[in-house]
């Protein structure tokens, strides 16, 4: 259990204290509520219990003197008694209705009895005394079954321990899904950073590993013809400050700087800095202009965006394949013969590849940028494949 | 040592395979799963140097495979994948060594050593037979004391010989070992190979034992 705890990550284990302290929370309010409930319950049946003894012993009262007969006619409620102990002749005279009305007559040893006033609890009877001066001193002892009430009070306890119980465990269970909601956005971004940090990471090791080996060779080579080796390197670099680049893009992208921008300009410009992957892989690329298109955005933005795009045209085309880029009068379109995009609604997804063994370089941002370019700027940019092409499409407004 | 390297990146496979060629290692580089075990199944490697995230199927599936075809080559695992989870599940799938991208080159060379020592009969470095004196680890050979400059394939006959020392070396063991996959070796270039390793360290003939029609042996 305590391992489970311990193994938990740090939102988890925050979700977790929340929910202890709201059901200590809970419990002392449920505890103080259903405590005074059950006080007050208490409090009311003995008022109630000693009202009955009184109006009883006020009953008696009058009649001690002049009328024992009075006395004895008394209606007694079921479960309840009294005694009545003259302390000048030393006799006792008793009625009860317990089981059926009966009563009795006896002496009593005057040093025996208690002579204590006032109202308590004995066994199972809630029990008034008085001592009576008139002509004669009396001791009165009026008692009345509370076993009944008692076991009321029992249920009334029982029932009070499991709806607290209840309770508690609700506002238990309703804590933990409150605080697992209320967490989760920060649990999704703590996990996003995560998973940014351990993919820029891993993504960045394959270069490093081939900077690393290319520069033993040099040092072996002692430089000599080392050429081939710094192109790596050069290559490598240039790679790894795409990654940084793309990164700082999905950080914060400038609102500023609207400008005029000519869109086949940017096009070509990128088209000319990927010549030598575009080579590589033998693909031809057409650019078809049927209008001058001139877009109002921040010239950068157009560039990361453009440049992810064809980026993303080359890197998942085959080998020999072929770009056709049209530039239509309010809209680009990117056609690449890649491999058939099998999800069309998660390309756009942070971190989302298509190619899940991680061969084709990159961190799976790219598309997540130029989306969220074109949200800001409120351009629609869609996908859709053909039978042999993925097209890409912005249209501006 | 004849070492296969399974690396998707082009890049680092061709600079890894420069690398070991350099130390006098016979090297093939395969660019997936497929033409890795299409690489094993066809000759004969001392270690395999093994990338994880391959192309067709991961590095761990293709180790696994390996093994369940009863090749016992050690594989050490060359990755970016650094988590202790992956680490072990290489190890226990069969890998024999794990290295974490990016690597120290010092540090794959002599991983690369221990393993080919722990194959080896041999379990010095440093052997001596008769007036011949051979460093497997510097890859250094001596005659009478005097250096004697071994080409990369003469080494690896001599090293075959010397790491199974007093066995026999047959003709098929030393093609797979000490020819890459894309050379075609036959008996005449063989006997030549095996002419001038004894012109230059076994003139007599006393060291290098020829069995006819089988192979060679050193005692």
């Amino acid at each position: 259990m305590i391992d489970t705890i311990k193994n938990l990550d740090d939102i988890e284990k925050v979700r977790l204290k929340i929910t202890f302290f709201l059901i200590f929370i809970s419990s002392i309010i449920v505890f103080i509520l259903s405590f005074s409930i059950y006080l007050v319950y208490e409090n009311q049946k003995y008022v109630e219990i000693e009202d009955k003894l009184k109006s009883t012993l006020f009953e008696i009262l009058p009649n001690l003197d002049d009328n024992l007969k009075n006395v004895m006619n008394t209606q007694l409620k079921e479960g309840s008694f009294f005694c009545i102990y003259n302390m000048e002749n030393k006799k006792k005279f008793c009625l009860n209705n317990l089981n059926g009305k009966s009563l009795n007559f006896s002496n009593f040893d005057k040093e025996k009895i208690s002579l204590k006033t006032g109202t308590n609890v004995q066994g199972n009877f809630y029990i008034l005394s008085y001592l009576y001066k008139s002509q004669n001193e009396y001791y009165i002892v009026i008692g009345y079954d509370i076993s009944k009430i008692n076991q009321d009070l029992k249920k009334l306890r029982n029932s009070i321990i499991l709806s607290s119980l209840a309770v508690i465990f609700l506002s238990g269970f309703l804590a933990f899904s409150v605080s697992g909601r209320l967490l989760k956005p920060i649990k999704e971004q703590k996990d996003s950073l995560e998973h940014t940090l351990s993919i820029v990471s891993h993504d960045l090791k394959t270069p490093i590993s081939i900077i690393n080996t290319n520069l033993y060779l040099m040092k072996y080579k002692n430089f000599q013809n080392v050429e081939n080796h710094l192109d790596q390197i050069e290559k490598n670099l240039e790679y790894m400050k795409n990654i940084t680049s793309n990164i700082d893009a999905l950080k914060s992208i400038s609102k500023e700087d609207i400008e005029e921008v000519n869109i086949k300009d940017i096009i070509e410009n990128i088209i000319n800095k990927f010549q030598t992957k575009i080579k590589e892989k033998n693909i031809s690329v057409k650019i078809n202009q049927k209008d001058n298109l001139i877009v109002n955005a921040n010239k950068t933005d157009m560039e990361v965006c453009f440049s992810n795009l064809i980026d993303n045209a080359i890197k998942y085309n085959v080998k020999n394949g072929f770009i056709k880029i049209d530039i239509l009068k309010n809209s680009v379109e990117i056609s690449n013969t890649g491999k058939k995009i099998e999800n069309l609604k998660k390309v756009f997804e942070k971190f989302y590849r298509e190619d899940k063994s991680g061969t084709t370089e990159g961190l799976g941002l790219g598309l997540s940028i130029v989306y969220k370019i074109c949200k800001k700027y409120g351009f629609k940019i869609k996908v859709n494949t053909t039978e042999d092409m993925n097209v890409f499409s912005i249209h501006f407004n | 040592m004849k070492i296969l390297i399974v690396e998707d990146n082009i890049a680092l496979n061709n600079s890894l395979k420069e690398i070991l060629q350099l130390h006098g290692h016979i090297v093939d580089g395969a660019f997936d799963a497929d033409e890795a075990l299409n690489f094993v199944e066809n000759s004969s490697y001392d270690i395999i140097v093994m990338d994880v995230m391959l192309p067709d199927i991961d590095g761990f599936a293709l180790t696994k495979m390996l093994r369940e075809k009863g090749i016992k080559t050690p594989i050490i695992m060359l990755t970016a994948k650094d988590q202790l989870r992956d680490k072990v599940k290489g190890l226990e799938i069969g890998a024999d060594d794990y290295i974490t991208k990016p690597f120290e080159v010092e540090e794959l060379l002599a991983r690369i050593k221990a393993i080919g020592r722990r194959i080896s009969t041999e379990k010095e470095d440093l052997i001596k037979i008769e007036d011949l004196e051979i460093d497997l680890s510097s890859r250094i050979v001596r005659k009478n004391g005097q250096l004697v400059e071994l080409p990369p394939k003469l080494f690896c006959i001599l090293e075959q010989l010397v790491r199974n020392r007093g066995k026999v070396v047959t003709y098929e063991m030393l093609y797979g070992k000490c020819w890459e996959i894309t050379e075609i070796p036959s008996n005449e270039t063989l006997r030549a190979n095996i002419k001038l390793l004894r012109k230059l360290i076994d003139p007599e003939k006393t060291i290098i034992k020829t069995l006819s029609g089988m192979g060679y042996r050193i005692d």
